[in-house]
């Protein structure tokens, strides 16, 4: 079989049978595709789509039956009299190419073939079983709308669309991936994010030549600036009301579809100390969570290491009565501190890796088992002492206080403990003033890592710590680029 | 967390790290805890002995199952040529390094005070072992006192550090600590004041011993030839010669008690000079910014609610200020005390309901002035014993060398002796009595 | 691109003047000169002030060139590398020392025992990844920790003024002016803060009020150091050339020591970052100097040639600091380093000028030719 080529196309043959036996060739014997042939008067027509991926109840109302019962069809208006007077489908697009033919039969489209016609029609007759949306489960919140993404493109679209209702919101739509031709649409809003980010980011997707794309987490990779980093490098949420703030705040938006997960860009770690409950509450009460959260995070990597450093190397700066109390319980325990400390920690990874892959009915029992091996019986054994299992306790709870960013803090207090334990408080000085250099050193699509702290943004501040009244946020944050600055009047 | 184990592997500071950890680790891995091979001292006890050696006792923690503060403590005590010597062998001893990082307090005794207490003091400011500021105390038998300590903290009765933190707070004992020790050794005037901590016999309350010279008690010296006798042993770290140590301290112990007797012992360029009774020293902790709480006694009152009445006043508040100044070429220095008082104890024969009332216990215009007439009195008797002896517990030497160097230069000059200079400054005192401030 | 804004170069002026300043220098001033110490740290400071000034007049004139270039547009390229050189024999012994005193500090303040060699290892490793960062890196950095180590410095001073003797200022210059004098020219080394101001030219975003800032930042780094040592001599009295380390003995006057142990030192802690981000900015002043001496294509091998000098210098000659600083408290450094600290500023000063009078020269010329 040839194709006729046109404009570098691969094209539909003039002839029916022609066209039908392309797709049985393409298909290769495929068992769910359907090929439903009818004939009007003298006029064939074949329906051809997928099983499982098709509405085949619309197929069979909206289309074989109107194309049966429709008499007057005419050789050289076929495809136009379908779209206009028989198909009562609200989408119709006409394709030539046979390429995106087949991509459409593949992402569960209904193909057309009409009679000795070089085009088909395209019906937008796919079917997706979706779950329902509901509130994701790493972003709960008490005030504030409680919808999420799902992994369907076209609903988390929706759901965008719903909020940011205004021309401006601009959509660019691509497709990526050998085999899974996953859509992915970049959102922005025109007059606010700065153009050349969205450039950027479209030419990194378009360059992406990989198999499939299953989850927004591969695409993300695609768009770091430093590939081996182990810090987060792209903002991402699981609610629409989050990526709509952001986009207002000039930020771009990528919706991949099968992911719940919407990338945004650019990414400063400010934003991981934020919370989308900051937005609906009083800000006295939101200036004192953010400063626990950052408190918190310092207790997350800096704790064990301090421990450990004070154990085996500055037993002179605590108090003497803490001290009896540390001397006394670390008596007699088999593990030298740096190795108890390691235990500790690896137990109470283990225990959260366990507790993400346990059986739901399951879970409760053995967490509470854990927690008894790990608390009660170790310290009662003699294996662990005490204040080390507290120590880690208290950084293991606190590090779920930013939870996108557990991992990498997860992470970042094990080199802390390294630290500690190998130089003492000169090991960890030298860790932390490590850890700032290495961050003052990113960038994320020109928005410096640690904005608004540094470069010290002034106009910015009233959204870091110390929350402002939304009343006195008139401009929109200078720690990255976008236009039109004022947002409020 | 698998994709950050991921790209861990291709980063340059990933193997650079690796490197570290490398090179350092293994020292780490199989490193103990500090306080495992340090014996963390929280007392010191230095004192001579009659061969002229140095005679270092150190009560150090020891690892304990409860965590009861009181229990968790041992005396080692060892005779050297030098202090840096004793404390060599006394890690020997007990087999752990000497961690003065946490001691709160340092004894010596009275021969170490007759001699220069630097020598003594110098091991611990030269190196960087002594990381507190230590309190120094004098006592006639400081490892009675350690001993005595001991026994006492672990059955819960006054210990030493409780009074020592009283003493910081609220008593007529200023605390002396080891920096201002220095500090003032090497400032003009010289004079430091330390307080004297004794420990008494129970058994024997047959008053005071004398406590203005060197002597021992005969009490203090079965307690020296006890403790020269165990520092012979070389019997001191285990539990077990703790519990015999204890049993022949706990007999002497048993019957003694510490004795915060209130004196003071005045030094002057590092030597003792003088101890002031507690009676004299009431009137320095009047005068002085850092005591909280004082009182004075007066004696024989008669006014309209009471009649030949012992009164005992409390002194809440005092704002005291000093000035310097030099008339016709003379120095004066005048100290001028505002203080607020309120009327604490009527010791009296005779009691009407007026004097038990507490509505009207205020301070009356002739208790006012038998106040100040007592604070007068007092500071002149201070005084006199100050110019007899010519000791400058007022720092008037380094008050006027800094605020009128030249005139006092000059004045110096005009003296046959420079040690003189107390003889012609003019005392003064002008005391304002506020009723319940 | 510019590297720096005006608020972050003023904050790496505040940490240069007060680094090294409140640890070992103080004892060595107060030794030399008495208990009129302080008033050779005044003097000294508002001499070095004065050469800041001259600093900031020539950025301001030359907003956007390096030193080299200014010194090669007046003096040509030859004399501009030899001072260079100069310049990177300066900073490497500043760096040589700031990584002497972290080391005493931290052996003498909280370390039983600190491994020298691990300790060089560690260090090495640490300047090695961070002299290979762009300026804009330490600026922010500075950024983030300024109000740690403000907070944390003026809070051990805040807790330790309760405890001042006041008089034991008095009287002032009690030994003469002799020993004052003397002590400033021998301390020299110590100071001469404002030269990193060297390797900012052309790289601040100079606005309106850029050099007010610096002022401000440097005006307030010398107020605190001057608090510093005043709440330092009053506490101690004579007894304070006894303190190495005078920013951790600082607080042990205070009773607390007893029974809340050594806890303060967090607050120490804090600020001796100021001495690792000044450690970080002599080792970054020497490789910058080094790439203006050599050739481009070797440049690369600055950062290494600095820190073999510093690990192996450090490694071989395992000198005591006593001796290290006999050596840079002398006569012959001392007015080594006074002349460098002072000549550098004029020399650029005077490039300025004759830049200017050049420029002038031209324009009349021009002037004249087209009339």
């Amino acid at each position: 079989m040839q194709y006729s080529k046109t404009k570098n196309m691969k094209c539909l043959l003039g002839k029916y049978e022609n066209n039908i036996n392309l797709i049985k060739e393409h298909f290769d014997k495929r068992e769910d595709l359907i090929i439903r042939e009818i004939k009007s008067g003298n006029y064939n027509f074949a329906i051809v789509y997928l099983i499982g991926l098709t509405d085949t109840e619309n197929i069979g109302r909206l289309v074989i039956s109107p194309i049966l019962q429709y008499k007057d069809f005419t050789s050289n208006k076929i495809l136009k009299t379908l779209k206009e007077s028989v198909l009562a489908f609200s989408e119709i697009d006409e394709e030539s190419d046979f390429d995106n033919i087949c991509k459409e039969i593949l992402s569960g489209k209904a193909i057309v073939i009409a009679h000795n016609c070089k085009s088909a029609l395209i019906l937008q007759a796919d079917k997706h079983k979706e779950r329902a949306i509901a509130e994701p489960p790493t972003n709960a919140v008490i005030k504030g709308p409680r919808n999420g993404f799902v992994e369907n493109l076209k609903t988390n679209l929706t759901s965008i669309k719903n909020i940011l209702r205004t021309k401006d919101l601009k959509t660019i739509n691509l497709t990526v991936g050998k085999y899974t031709q996953t859509s992915i649409a970049i959102l922005y809003i025109k007059g606010i994010a700065e153009q050349k980010i969205v450039k950027e980011i479209k030419k990194r997707i378009e360059a992406i030549d990989i198999d499939g794309v299953i989850d927004s987490f591969y695409i993300s990779q695609f768009l770091e600036n430093y590939k081996y980093s182990i810090f987060k490098q792209v903002g991402s949420s699981e609610k629409p009301d989050i990526v709509c703030a952001k986009m207002l705040e000039g930020r771009v938006a990528i919706v991949i579809d099968g992911s719940p997960i919407v990338l945004t860009l650019p990414f400063i770690l400010l934003e991981d100390l934020q919370s989308s409950n900051d937005y609906y509450n009083d800000r006295t009460n939101v200036s004192f969570v953010r400063i626990l959260r950052l408190i918190s995070l310092l207790i997350t990597i800096l704790l064990p290491g301090m421990y450990i450093a004070i154990e085996l190397h500055h037993y002179k700066t605590i108090p003497l009565k803490y001290l009896i109390t540390i001397i006394n319980t670390t008596q007699g325990l088999p593990l030298t501190p740096f190795l108890e400390m390691v235990f500790v920690l690896i137990l109470f990874e283990i225990l959260y890796e366990a507790s993400l892959r346990m059986p739901r009915y399951l879970g409760q029992a053995m967490s509470i088992v854990g927690a008894l091996i790990l608390g009660d019986t170790a310290v009662k054994a003699g294996i662990v002492s005490p204040p080390s299992v507290m120590i880690v306790a208290l950084s293991s709870i606190t590090i779920y206080v930013i939870p996108d960013q557990a991992p990498q803090f997860s992470i970042t207090r094990i080199l802390f403990l390294l630290a500690g334990a190998m130089q003492g408080f000169y090991g960890i000085i030298l860790g932390f003033l490590f850890l700032i250099i290495y961050f003052n050193d990113f960038d994320s699509y020109g928005a410096p890592y640690l904005a608004p702290l540094t470069p010290y943004i002034k106009n910015d501040m009233k959204d870091f710590l110390f929350k402002s009244n939304l009343t006195s946020m008139k401009t929109r944050p200078m720690s990255f680029k976008n236009k039109n600055r004022i947002r409020q009047r | 967390m698998s994709h950050i184990l991921r790209k861990l592997r291709y980063n340059k500071i990933f193997f650079a790290m690796l490197i570290l950890c490398a090179i350092m680790l293994p020292s780490i891995i199989y490193k103990t805890s500090e306080s495992d091979r340090i014996a963390i001292t929280v007392m010191l006890a230095i004192d001579k002995t009659e061969n002229n050696e140095v005679e270092l006792s150190i009560m150090y923690l020891t690892p304990q199952s409860s965590n009861d503060v009181n229990k968790s403590y041992t005396i080692a005590t060892t005779t050297a040529e030098t202090v840096e010597n004793a404390i060599s062998e006394i890690q020997l001893l007990i087999g752990k390094e000497v961690g003065l990082s946490h001691t709160q307090a340092i004894i010596f005794s009275t021969k170490i005070a007759e001699d220069n207490p630097l020598k003594y003091f110098d091991v611990f400011t030269r190196t960087n072992r002594l990381t507190t500021n230590a309190l120094i105390i004098l006592s006639e038998s400081p490892k009675d006192l350690l001993t005595t300590h001991l026994e006492q903290s672990t059955k819960q009765s006054v210990s030493l550090i409780t009074i020592l933190e009283y003493n910081r707070k609220n008593s007529f004992v200023q605390n002396m600590n080891l920096e201002q020790f220095y500090s003032e050794y090497f400032d003009e005037s010289g004079i430091s004041l330390v307080p004297i901590i004794n420990v008494e016999d129970n058994s024997d309350s047959s008053g005071q011993e004398d406590q203005s010279g060197g002597g021992g008690s005969k009490n203090s010296a079965e307690n020296n030839e006890k403790s020269a006798n165990s520092a012979s042993g070389n019997e001191e770290q285990s539990s077990s010669s703790q519990s015999k140590e204890g049993t022949e301290s706990a007999q002497g112990a048993a019957d003694k008690e510490i004795n915060n007797t209130g004196d003071i012992a005045v030094f002057e360029k590092g030597k003792l000079r003088r101890i002031i009774k507690k009676d004299d020293v009431s009137i320095l902790n009047l005068l002085s910014g850092e005591t909280e709480k004082s009182f004075i006694k007066i004696e024989n009152v008669t006014n309209k609610f009471i009649k030949n009445a012992d009164l005992y006043i409390g002194v809440r508040k005092k704002i005291i200020t000093t000035n310097c100044d030099f008339v016709n070429g003379y120095p004066v220095y005048t100290v001028n005390l505002s203080i607020a008082c309120q009327l604490n104890e009527i010791i009296a024969d005779e009691y009407t309901l007026n004097s038990i009332s507490v509505v009207d216990s205020q301070i009356g215009e002739i208790t006012k002035s038998a106040i100040k007439d007592k604070i007068q009195e007092d500071y002149s008797k201070l005084i006199n014993i100050a110019k007899e002896e010519n000791i400058d517990i007022f720092t008037i030497n380094k008050n006027f060398h800094r605020l009128w160097t030249k005139e006092w230069a000059d004045y110096l000059l005009q003296l046959d002796t420079d040690d003189n200079f107390m003889q012609k400054v003019l005392f003064l005192i002008n005391v304002d009595v506020i009723d319940n401030g | 691109m510019k590297q720096l804004t005006s608020r972050q170069a003023g904050i790496l002026i505040f940490f240069s003047v007060i680094a090294l300043k409140a640890v070992v220098l103080p004892a060595i001033i107060f030794f030399l000169a008495g208990a009129g110490g302080y008033i050779t740290i005044i003097f000294s400071l508002i001499f070095d002030f004065g050469l800041l000034l001259i600093y900031l007049w020539v950025m301001k004139n030359n907003p956007d060139k390096t030193f080299p270039q200014i010194l090669e547009d007046a003096f040509g390229k030859t004399f501009s590398k030899i001072v260079c050189a100069i310049v990177f024999v300066y900073f490497m012994l500043k760096t040589f020392l700031i990584m002497k005193s972290v080391f005493n500090f931290f052996t003498k303040a909280v370390y039983d025992n600190m491994d020298w060699v691990y300790y060089i290892i560690s260090t090495v490793f640490f300047l090695f990844f961070a002299i290979n960062k762009p300026l804009r890196a330490f600026g922010r950095t500075a950024e983030v920790i300024f109000w740690i180590i403000f907070i944390s410095i003026n809070v051990i001073l805040i807790i330790t003024s309760f405890t001042m003797d006041l008089t034991t200022l008095l009287p002032l210059f009690p030994n003469g002016s002799v020993p004052i004098v003397d002590t400033g020219i021998k301390s020299a080394f110590g100071f001469g803060d404002y030269t990193i101001l060297l390797f900012f030219m052309g790289n601040i975003k100079w606005e309106a009020n850029t050099s007010k800032k610096i002022i401000i930042y440097a005006i307030t780094a010398i107020g605190t150091i001057i608090n510093f040592y005043i709440v330092f001599l009053c506490n101690f009295g004579y007894s304070v050339v006894n303190q190495n380390l005078a920013i951790a003995d600082l607080s042990l006057y205070l009773d607390l020591s007893v029974t809340v142990s050594r806890l303060e030192w967090i607050a120490v802690f804090a600020w001796t970052m100021t001495l690792i981000i000044q450690m970080i900015m002599y080792a970054y002043c020497a490789k910058e100097s080094l790439n203006q001496i050599l050739p481009k294509k070797i440049q690369k091998i600055s950062p290494f040639v600095v820190l073999l000098i510093c690990g192996g210098v450090y490694l071989i000659i395992s000198i005591s600091i006593q001796v290290l600083l006999g050596f840079i408290f002398s006569y012959p450094v001392s007015i080594a380093a006074m002349i460098v600290q002072v000549l550098l500023p004029l020399l650029l000063a005077i490039a300025v000028i004759i830049k200017k009078r050049k420029e002038n020269k031209y324009v009349s010329y021009t002037a004249k030719t087209t009339i």
